[in-house]
């Protein structure tokens, strides 16, 4: 989980973000518990009701399913759903910024090119 | 139904002339954080006064679980209420204040109390007008808190706390909150430092109830939108404009968009932090449009 939230952005999208991201890590593996309500209110000095918020979101998209008397599951497949949804929204919320920017600074549709191919390189 | 923790109707209180709380209508449900935010003499401590059975009001009603806690003592002993100045004698020591207040509390948890005193780091043989101002907070702190009293109120409870028993405080609340579940109204200034323990705003002003909200909601709903004028202007149709801002060539909007905004490539769209919020909201000038647009009562 990351240490802290950043200010001014939708607290319970932050959580569930976060809860996917160390799903996506392999830091919680599926079949393993998510952190309960109480304990993500208490790492980020939230409401419990807004951590609860959060992991329904979670809930709804069935990434993860409550086990009876124990807590919160991650699914089996959830990290497969989690890579299908964030490379759709990768347009939305990169490339669209990335081109919009790019525009900004006059940087041409090949020069774009080329630094991400050189970034592919570098990783 | 009598299943509300606190509910209060046509309530009103006046000194002289003075309307302090001017038919004051609030219902609050059980086993939430409240935070009640409004400006020095918009009526929060008479409101909190009231509730708590410290003063009786003109007219109307303030029930709290069902009941009038006024001389009431079922329903007092429910009750917990610290207030920004305590009035405890100077020589009391503070393990005497502690041992009393066991006593007037029926959940008291002297266990908790105990771990308490240590977390903010009181010594207990100390008088009580040997205390700073930020200890005498912790230790209102403390008796909130260890009381575990169904209803639990705060009044600016911040006042002279350092940074460091600040965090502990909230760190505490959000702890014991979980565990055993109670109704707490927390009223404050610091309005970015603690809303994100509250899960329902309430905003007071002039005596009257402005603004009850999901805390969450309400800033999902509220944006500054910057850009080009047009675009900003096109991006912003059908909210409710709170501010108005020319700077630099780009105009810069902050709006409540009830039903939420058009994502557009051409404007910047930002979230408002609740303490600009709350002092946009409070600002007269634009509470016609607030009403029209069903924001504010």
């Amino acid at each position: 989980m990351k240490a802290v939230l950043e200010d001014g952005k939708n607290i319970y999208l932050q959580i569930s973000q976060a809860i996917e991201d160390d799903i996506l890590a392999g830091l919680i593996k599926e079949e393993e518990l998510i952190p309960s309500k109480n304990q993500i209110a208490k790492h980020f000095q939230i409401n419990p009701v807004t951590a609860l918020r959060g992991v329904s979101l979670l809930a709804d998209e069935g990434i993860v399913y409550p086990k009876r008397g124990i807590g919160m599951c991650v699914a089996s497949g959830a990290r497969e759903l989690i890579l299908q949804k964030r490379r759709k929204g990768l347009y939305e919320t990169y490339v669209r910024t990335l081109i919009r920017e790019a525009q900004k600074l006059g940087v041409c549709k090949s020069e774009l090119i080329k630094m991400i191919e050189s970034g592919e390189t570098h990783e | 139904m009598n299943n509300y923790a606190v509910k209060t109707q046509g309530l009103s209180m006046n000194y002289g002339s003075c309307k302090a709380l001017n038919s004051f209508d609030l219902q609050l449900e059980p086993n939430k954080i409240y935070g009640l935010l409004g400006r020095n003499g918009a009526g929060k401590t008479t409101l909190l006064n009231i509730l708590t059975g410290r003063i009786f009001q003109s007219s109307g009603k303030a029930d709290v679980f069902g009941k009038r806690a006024y001389e009431n003592i079922d329903i007092l002993k429910q009750i917990c209420y610290i207030e920004e100045q305590g009035f405890y004698a100077s020589t009391v020591r503070i393990s005497q204040v502690l041992q009393l207040a066991s006593g007037l509390y029926p959940n008291w948890d002297k266990e908790y109390a105990q771990s308490l005193l240590a977390l903010f780091e009181l010594d207990k043989r100390k008088k009580y007008r040997q205390l700073s101002r930020g200890m005498e907070s912790s230790l209102g702190l403390i008796i909130g808190l260890a009381s575990r009293a169904e209803l639990t109120v705060f009044d600016e409870p911040s006042l002279g706390l350092d940074a460091v028993v600040r965090e502990r405080f909230y760190d505490a609340v959000i702890d014991d909150f979980a565990e055993h579940p109670r109704t707490i109204i927390i009223s404050t200034h610091l309005i970015d430092e603690v809303s994100r323990l509250f899960e329902d705003v309430i905003i007071i002003d002039g005596g009257r109830l402005l603004l009850q909200a999901d805390g969450i909601e309400l800033k999902e709903k509220s944006y500054y939108i910057s850009g080009k004028e047009q675009a900003v202007r096109a991006a912003a149709e059908g909210a409710v404009i709170m501010s108005e801002e020319n700077f630099g060539g780009t105009l810069i909007l902050a709006v409540y968009a009830k039903n939420g905004l058009r994502q557009s490539d051409d404007t910047d769209i930002q979230p408002i932090p609740m303490q600009k919020l709350f002092v946009l909201l409070i600002n007269p000038e634009i509470h016609g449009n607030l009403r029209k647009g069903g924001v504010i009562q």
